[in-house]
């Protein structure tokens, strides 16, 4: 099994690595909790990078500021300390390079699917028509082009969250932000669009984040899964490097290696929840 | 397809009928369903009209206090065309109206800043709860007193009335944006502008009708208690005048007036409601 140290300060040392899309150098993220007004700490020395055309997952126990994090790269969450960094240039706002996949599916309930999955491209300048008609394309891509008229409600939470996806992977963005996607929908679905997902990504050229805590899910979507340490004030556990062949055919998930993979994984993360549960000797926050 | 009398499950493959017809007691359960709260409803109305007119024709009751839906009619039928008659519906109506546009008006921008602006909301909230728990009918005196007995002082009693449900209502709907939504257009550079003009308005369209529509019925209110405490004119006048000189018929004219109007409006808020929510499952 292949841990690394994080990438940031290795690609100082070799100039050689070509730049990634995303570099994360030391990220620091405070803010004041809206329940004590205390001032926490969700995130802190958190480095790791994201390689063109590669997908990070990230996971970590729940409370580990995952979110928070995604929330920085995407420009919504201002950072207190480090770097975020895409192609080298610092994150200060949301841009047009980015998209992000939420959590809750996120679709404005007044507008049908289409006109949800042209809502960026129309912010973005498009002419309504011609938006409609790039999200109708991005629809059926998804499966969904029969329901294009069809407003939110009234589509099931798999097409919902599939809808979600079409508006990102619409924008094309260089940089997909997914968090939690799959959270809200039942084991079944969750399978079936982590497949489609995975298809998608495998013909697309975007690098992306993925944020999870879904460990099967994060080695089979991640070309590498970093691991947060417990909140507050978490940071990068470890790296894990899954090598796993590309394009990745979804059965991969009943192989030895992948087993191996999420196996090690797991025991990361559950001594992270151990010591969160107050393991004897472990300082209590 | 065969006719069978057995009912066909409604998840039956039916890809090449379109409408499969349903066994004929079927359709007969779903019209009779379908009719059931129409007719029951109005039955009712006609069951109680019909017993007030009874009462009233063998004297069970003085016609002189209870009128009857007779004289009632033929009240309305003389009264209403007549210039007093129609002037009074002017009056009120012109009231009413000017009233709840204004109270609309502010109503929503109020509602609007309030849910949007903290600093706005703290600032206001505790002179707006003091004001809306004030019983209008206590507000009115104060109103007539300084805005006169003429039609501006009922216009005002009635943007009072109609203010708080709209403005509340508005404030609500404007609070209870899902905040992802706000977050998913902030990620894609929107600007206030079109933050406002794609998220927060559209999500609170829905309660600003709900508020109008409860404004609508405050504001009925509003006109009535006005005209009551002082006018010269007016619906709300007209009941008070006739119930001063013992006119019953002329009085029931006047309740009738209101619940007419506040059937139809109440009708199309409705209408309007449902094609602002279409998007909502029913």
């Amino acid at each position: 099994m292949r841990s690394s140290v994080p990438t940031a300060t290795a690609g100082r040392v070799e100039p050689a690595v070509p730049s990634p899309k995303l570099a994360l150098d030391r990220v620091r993220i405070d803010y004041t909790s809206p329940v004590t007004h205390q001032p926490f700490c969700a995130v802190q020395e958190v480095s790791f990078t994201v390689p063109k055309g590669r997908l990070v997952s990230v996971i970590g126990p729940s409370g580990c500021g995952k979110s928070t994090l995604l929330g920085a790269i995407a420009g919504l969450v201002p950072y207190t300390g480090g770097a975020v960094a895409v192609d080298g240039e610092k994150v200060s706002k949301p841009g047009r390079d980015r998209a992000v996949v939420f959590q809750k599916s996120a679709l404005l309930p007044w507008r049908t699917a289409e006109d949800n999955v042209a809502y960026p491209l129309v912010l973005g300048g498009m002419k309504r028509k011609e938006a409609r008609e790039k999200a109708r394309e991005v629809l059926t891509r998804v499966g969904l082009g029969d329901f294009a008229r069809h407003y939110p409600d009234h589509l099931s939470g798999g097409m919902q969250q599939r809808v979600n996806v079409a508006r990102a992977l619409a924008v094309e963005p260089e940089l997909l932000l997914l968090d939690e996607p799959f959270a809200a929908v039942d084991a079944q679905m969750r399978e079936i669009l982590q497949d489609e997902v995975l298809g998608l990504l495998e013909n697309s050229a975007f690098s992306g984040v993925f944020i999870t805590h879904q460990i099967d899910e994060a080695v089979l979507v991640g070309d590498s899964v970093v691991i947060l340490s417990r909140g507050p004030g978490s940071t990068v556990r470890e790296i894990v490097d899954v090598p796993l062949d590309r394009p990745r055919d979804p059965k991969v998930r009943r192989s030895k290696e992948f087993l191996e993979l999420v196996d090690h994984v797991w025991g990361i993360v559950k001594g992270e929840i151990e010591a969160s549960l107050g393991v004897p000797g472990e300082p209590t926050v | 397809m065969t006719t069978s009398t057995t009912p066909v499950p409604s998840s039956a493959p039916t890809s090449d009928d379109p409408a499969p017809a349903l066994p004929r007691a079927g359709r007969v359960t779903v019209v009779a369903r379908r009719l059931r709260s129409p007719v029951l409803s109005v039955g009712f109305v006609v069951v109680v009209l019909a017993a007030w007119q009874l009462a009233s024709s063998l004297r069970w009751v003085n016609p002189l206090y209870s009128s009857s839906p007779r004289q009632v009619i033929v009240s309305a039928w003389t009264f209403l065309p007549s210039a007093e008659g129609l002037n009074d519906m002017k009056i009120s109506g012109e009231e009413f109206a000017i009233g709840l546009a204004c109270a609309i008006v502010v109503g929503v921008v109020i509602g609007l800043l309030m849910g949007w602006y903290v600093l706005i909301e703290e600032t206001l909230g505790l002179a707006l709860n003091v004001f809306y728990s004030l019983p209008l009918v206590a507000l009115a005196p104060i109103i007539v007193l300084w805005f006169g007995i003429g039609i501006t002082s009922k216009i005002v009693v009635v943007f009072v009335a109609a203010l708080f449900p709209i403005l509340i209502s508005t404030l609500t709907g404007v609070k209870n944006v899902d905040r992802t939504l706000i977050n998913l257009a902030r990620s894609y550079n929107a600007s206030r502008t079109e933050i406002w003009r794609t998220i927060l308005l559209p999500a609170a369209v829905p309660s600003i009708i709900t508020g109008i529509r409860l404004g609508m019925a405050t504001g009925l209110i509003g006109v009535i208690v006005g005209e009551f405490i002082s006018s010269e004119a007016g619906v709300g006048f007209l009941i008070s005048q006739a119930a001063n000189n013992f006119n019953t018929d002329l009085l029931f004219v006047g309740l009738l007036v209101l619940a007419v109007v506040s059937v139809i409006l109440t009708f199309v808020l409705r209408a309007i409601e449902r094609r602002f929510s279409r998007w909502k499952v029913s």
